[in-house]
C-alpha cells in the first residue's frame, strides 16, 4: 500500500472514531443505554485500529505521524480509557434497568463527549497544523479540548429551559460546581496562554543543515554576481529584446484570448544557442502592470542573472528595462519565464523556450522539434504540433517541455525510442522504449529521440487523441498509432532507466542535510494568516532560509505529507536524486531541476553548492508557492539589496 | 472565556442567557445567510473562465469562514445554554462543513479528470444542500426559543 493510500485510510478511521464517538455520547445523552453502549464498544474498536494505522504509517517515517504519535493518539487514548472506565459501567447498569431512565448521566455523557472532542482535535490537528507539532501547539489543542469538556458538563448540569426540572434546586450545588468550574476554567485558559505565548516566539531566520553557521567575512552582493560579457570562443552574441505586453492571441484550437505574453506571441520567441554563445536579452516591459522578470528555467546562470523578482532584482516595471547576459554552457532544453506573480504570469503566456545545442551537431538532416505545452482555458495543448513531415530514417529529436503547474503525461505512438535527456542533462545509455507513457512534472523537460520509422508516429497528451504526427510523407495514413490503447501504458520510472554510472557525490558525505516536509496547514503567508501549503508547518516568508557556504555537498530530504504533487524546484543548482521512497535511484544517474514529489512520497537528493548566490528553493506548482511553498537557499556571505519576494497579483486581493 | 456564571445573581444570570439566546440566533441567521452567499460563489466560480484555483478563490475563503462561524454557533449554543440538540445540530453543520474540504481533498486524491474524482465531487452539493437544512432547522428552532422565553423570566422572578 501507498503512503498516499495510508494517509487517506488513517484520514478515514481518524473521522469514523470521530462519528463514533460522538454517535456513543449523543446516544447516551438520549438515554438509550443500549445501543450508547454498542456504540461505545465500536468507538473502542475504531480508536484500537486508528492505533494501528498509525503504527503502520510510522514505518513510513516519523515525518507522517509525529503529531498523531506525540499528541492525537495519547490524548484520545487517554480519553477513551476514561469515557470506558465512567460510562461503561453505568450504561452497562441501565441497561439492566427497564425503560428510559429519567435523567442524563451527565458523568458518562461528558466523558463519551470529551473523547469524541479529543477524537475530533486529533483529526482537526492533522489538518490544519501537521508536521511539526509544537509544544505551544499541543497546550493549546488539549485546552480547546478542556474547555470543550467544561462547556458540555454547564450544559447538561443545569437542565435547560427545555426541562421540566427546577434548576437550582439544591442551592448549594451549583456554588460548589461553580468553584470548580472556574477552577478547571482557569487551568484550561493557562494552558491555552502557554501555548500560546510559546507559539509566539519568534523562530530563527536560518537553518544550517547541521552544517557552521554565518561567518563574519565579506559580502558579496547579489547583484555582483553577474554573466560574462563575452562569449567563449568560436562563439557568438546572441542578442534578443524581449517585450512583454499583453495581447489577443489566437490558440490552435481558433479560440482568441487576453494573454501577457513576450513580443506578443505565447510562447514567447524561442531563445536558441550553440554552446559556448553568449546571451543578451534586454527585457522591456511595455505594459504588464504588476511588473515581469525573466528566470531561465534550469539553466544554471549567475545569480545576478537568475531573475527572482526582490531577491536577485526588482521586478521590471512597464517603462523599464533589465538586461540579462549569460554564457551558454549547457547544452539542452530549458524555458524561461516571468518569476515575479508567476502563478498569474506564467499561466497567462510569460514563458518561452530556451534551447542550447552542442558545437559538434551538424546532422543537417535531423527533425528538431520544441514543444511546449500550456493550458488555456482548461484546454492542455502543445504548441508547434499538428503535422511534420519526416522521411523515414530522419533522426527526430522532440523537446518536450511542460510549462504547466501540474503533471502532463505524453505517450509516444508508432516508434520505439529513447529519453536521451531529462530537464536538459543527458542520460546514461537510455534504452530503447515503446508503449511507456512519461510522467512530465511541472516545469520538466524531456528530450524524446528516434529514428523515423516507415509509418507515422503520433504524440499524444493526457491519454487524448494524438495532436503532434510525425508522416514519413504527406498524406501517410495514420497506422497503428491511430489504433492503440495508450490509457494503459505503464508509466516509465525513471529512476531504473538508463546505465548506471558511479558519481563522486553520491558516495560523498554530505556537509549539510536539510529536511523539507511539504504540507497543508494554518500558517501566515506574506503576513496574513492562511491556509497555506508549507514547509515544515511554514509558509513563506517565515520559512527559514536554508544556510550553505560554497564547496559544500548539500542534501535534501523532502517529504511530501499533502495529498497533492509537489514538484520541487531549487534554483541555479540541479540536484543529483539519491533515493525515492527509501530506494536507490539504480539507473542512469539523474540530474533534474525540477522533480515530483507525489502524495506520500520521500525524495533524497543531493547537489554540490557550487553557484554563490541567493537562490529561491520552491514547489513549481506556482499556485502552491503563491500559497506559501517557497523558501530561499542562501549562501554565507551573499547579500541582497532587494526588499525580499513578496507574492502580488489580482488574485490576492482577498 | 466570558461567562455569565461568574459572579453573578439568578436574574442577572437569565437576563444575560435570553441575550445570549439572541446572539445565537443572530449568530446562525448569519450562518444561514453565509451557506446561501456560498452556494452563490460556487456557481459563479463554476462559469468563471479564469482557472479553478482562482475562480474558486471566494469560495474556498467563506467555507474556511463557514467553518468557523458554525462553530463560533456552537460555542455560543453551549454558553447560551441552549437545548442540547440545537447545539448538537451546530456542532453537525462544523462537522459537515469539514466534510466539503473532505470530499474535495478525496475527489482531488483521486487526480484531475478521473470519473471516480468527478462522482465523489458530486456529494459536495448534496451535503451543502444537507447544511442548509440543518442551518435553517437551527434557525427555526433558536427563533421560537428566543421568542418565548417566558419560562425562564417566571423562573428568574
Amino acid at each position: 500500500m501507498t503512503t498516499a493510500t495510508l494517509t487517506i485510510l488513517d484520514h478515514a478511521i481518524a473521522l469514523l472514531s470521530v462519528i463514533v464517538w460522538f454517535a456513543a455520547g449523543v446516544t447516551m445523552s438520549l438515554r438509550r443505554a443500549k445501543p450508547a453502549l454498542a456504540l461505545l464498544a465500536v468507538a473502542l474498536l475504531v480508536t484500537l485500529t486508528r492505533a494501528a494505522s498509525v503504527a503502520v504509517l510510522a514505518g513510513r517515517g516519523w515525518w507522517f505521524v509525529q503529531e498523531k504519535v506525540l499528541l492525537g493518539l495519547p490524548m484520545l487514548a487517554l480519553a477513551a480509557l476514561a469515557a470506558t472506565v465512567i460510562a461503561g459501567p453505568r450504561l452497562r447498569a441501565r441497561t439492566t434497568g427497564a425503560g428510559r431512565p429519567e435523567d442524563i448521566d451527565v458523568a458518562g455523557v461528558v466523558a463519551l463527549l470529551t473523547t469524541a472532542y479529543a477524537a475530533l482535535a486529533s483529526f482537526v490537528l492533522t489538518f490544519l497544523i501537521g508536521y511539526p507539532l509544537t509544544l505551544g501547539t499541543a497546550l493549546m489543542t488539549i485546552a480547546l479540548v478542556l474547555a470543550g469538556a467544561l462547556l458540555t458538563m454547564r450544559v447538561l448540569v443545569k437542565p435547560n429551559a427545555n426541562a421540566d426540572e427546577e434548576p437550582d434546586a439544591d442551592p448549594d450545588r451549583p456554588k460548589v460546581s461553580r468553584r470548580r468550574f472556574l477552577g478547571v476554567a482557569g487551568v484550561v485558559v493557562g494552558t491555552a496562554g502557554a501555548g500560546a505565548g510559546l507559539s509566539a516566539r519568534p523562530v530563527a531566520a536560518v537553518t544550517d543543515g547541521g552544517g557552521p553557521g554565518p561567518t563574519s567575512r565579506a559580502t558579496v552582493s547579489v547583484t555582483d554576481l553577474r554573466g560574462a560579457d563575452t562569449p567563449a570562443p568560436g562563439g557568438v552574441r546572441r542578442e534578443h529584446v524581449l517585450t512583454a505586453r499583453k495581447a489577443t492571441v489566437r490558440l490552435e484550437s481558433g479560440r482568441d484570448i487576453d494573454a501577457w505574453t513576450f513580443d506578443g506571441t505565447v510562447p514567447g520567441p524561442p531563445i536558441t544557442a550553440t554552446q559556448g554563445d553568449l546571451i543578451e536579452v534586454k527585457l522591456v516591459n511595455h505594459d504588464i502592470d504588476d511588473g515581469v522578470t525573466l528566470h531561465w528555467h534550469g539553466y544554471d546562470v549567475p545569480c545576478g542573472e537568475d531573475g527572482a523578482a526582490g531577491v536577485t532584482q526588482d521586478a521590471v516595471v512597464p517603462g523599464a528595462e533589465f538586461v540579462y547576459r549569460f554564457r551558454a554552457d549547457q547544452v539542452g532544453t530549458y524555458w524561461y519565464h516571468t518569476h515575479h506573480a508567476s502563478h498569474l504570469g506564467v499561466r497567462r503566456g510569460l514563458y518561452g523556450a530556451l534551447v542550447v545545442k552542442p558545437q559538434e551537431e551538424h546532422d543537417t538532416g535531423q527533425l528538431d522539434l520544441t514543444l511546449p505545452v500550456h493550458t488555456f482555458d482548461g484546454t492542455a495543448t502543445i504548441t508547434g504540433g499538428a503535422e511534420h513531415i519526416a522521411p523515414a530514417g530522419t533522426t527526430v529529436r522532440l523537446r518536450l517541455i511542460n510549462t504547466d503547474s501540474d503533471p502532463h503525461r505524453f505517450a509516444l505512438a508508432g516508434t520505439s525510442f529513447r529519453v536521451a535527456a531529462i530537464d536538459g542533462r543527458d542520460l546514461e545509455q537510455p534504452g530503447e522504449i515503446s508503449r511507456n507513457g512519461l510522467r512530465l512534472p511541472a516545469a520538466g523537460r524531456y528530450d524524446l529521440v528516434f529514428v523515423m520509422p516507415s509509418t507515422s508516429v503520433a504524440l499524444a497528451l493526457d491519454d487524448h487523441a494524438a495532436t503532434v504526427w510525425l508522416r514519413p510523407q504527406a498524406g501517410a495514413p495514420d497506422g497503428e498509432p491511430a489504433t492503440q490503447d495508450i490509457t494503459g501504458w505503464p508509466e516509465l520510472d525513471l529512476l531504473t532507466y538508463g546505465a548506471p554510472t558511479p558519481v563522486a557525490l553520491r558516495a560523498e558525505a554530505a556537509d549539510r542535510h536539510f529536511t523539507l516536509v511539504l504540507d497543508r496547514g494554518v500558517a501566515m503567508v506574506d503576513g496574513s494568516p492562511a491556509y497555506a501549503q508549507t514547509v515544515n508547518g511554514r509558509g513563506h516568508p517565515s520559512i527559514p532560509d536554508q544556510l550553505v557556504a560554497e564547496g559544500d555537498i548539500v542534501r535534501f530530504t523532502v517529504v511530501n505529507r499533502s495529498l497533492e504533487t509537489h514538484p520541487w524546484h531549487l534554483h541555479g543548482h540541479p540536484v543529483l536524486v539519491l533515493s525515492r521512497d527509501g530506494k536507490p535511484s539504480s539507473g542512469s544517474p539523474l540530474w533534474v531541476d525540477t522533480f515530483d514529489v507525489r502524495p506520500g512520497e520521500v525524495w533524497e537528493v543531493a547537489f554540490r553548492a557550487s553557484n554563490p548566490g541567493i537562490w529561491m528553493n520552491h514547489c513549481h506548482n506556482l499556485p502552491h508557492q503563491h500559497q506559501g511553498m517557497m523558501l530561499q537557499l542562501r549562501y554565507d556571505g551573499v547579500t541582497t539589496p532587494f526588499g525580499g519576494m513578496h507574492t502580488v497579483g489580482s488574485s490576492h486581493d482577498h | 472565556m466570558a461567562s455569565p456564571v461568574a459572579g453573578s445573581g439568578a436574574g442577572l444570570v437569565v437576563a444575560t442567557i435570553n441575550d445570549m439566546r439572541k446572539v445565537f440566533t443572530g449568530l446562525a441567521a448569519l450562518l444561514l445567510l453565509a451557506v446561501i452567499t456560498q452556494f452563490y460563489l460556487a456557481a459563479s466560480g463554476a462559469f468563471d473562465a479564469a482557472p479553478i484555483e482562482e475562480a474558486f478563490q471566494p469560495h474556498r475563503v467563506l467555507g474556511y469562514s463557514i467553518l468557523a462561524l458554525a462553530v463560533v454557533v456552537t460555542i455560543a449554543g453551549a454558553v447560551a445554554r441552549m437545548p442540547g440538540r440545537l447545539i448538537g445540530m451546530a456542532g453537525l453543520v462544523a462537522g459537515l462543513v469539514l466534510v466539503q474540504s473532505l470530499i474535495r481533498e478525496v475527489a482531488k486524491s483521486f487526480g484531475d479528470g478521473s470519473t471516480v474524482g468527478h462522482f465523489v465531487f458530486g456529494l459536495h452539493a448534496l451535503n451543502a444542500m444537507l447544511i442548509v437544512g440543518v442551518t435553517g432547522t437551527i434557525l427555526r428552532q433558536s427563533r421560537q426559543i428566543s421568542r418565548n422565553p417566558a419560562k425562564t423570566d417566571q423562573m428568574a422572578s
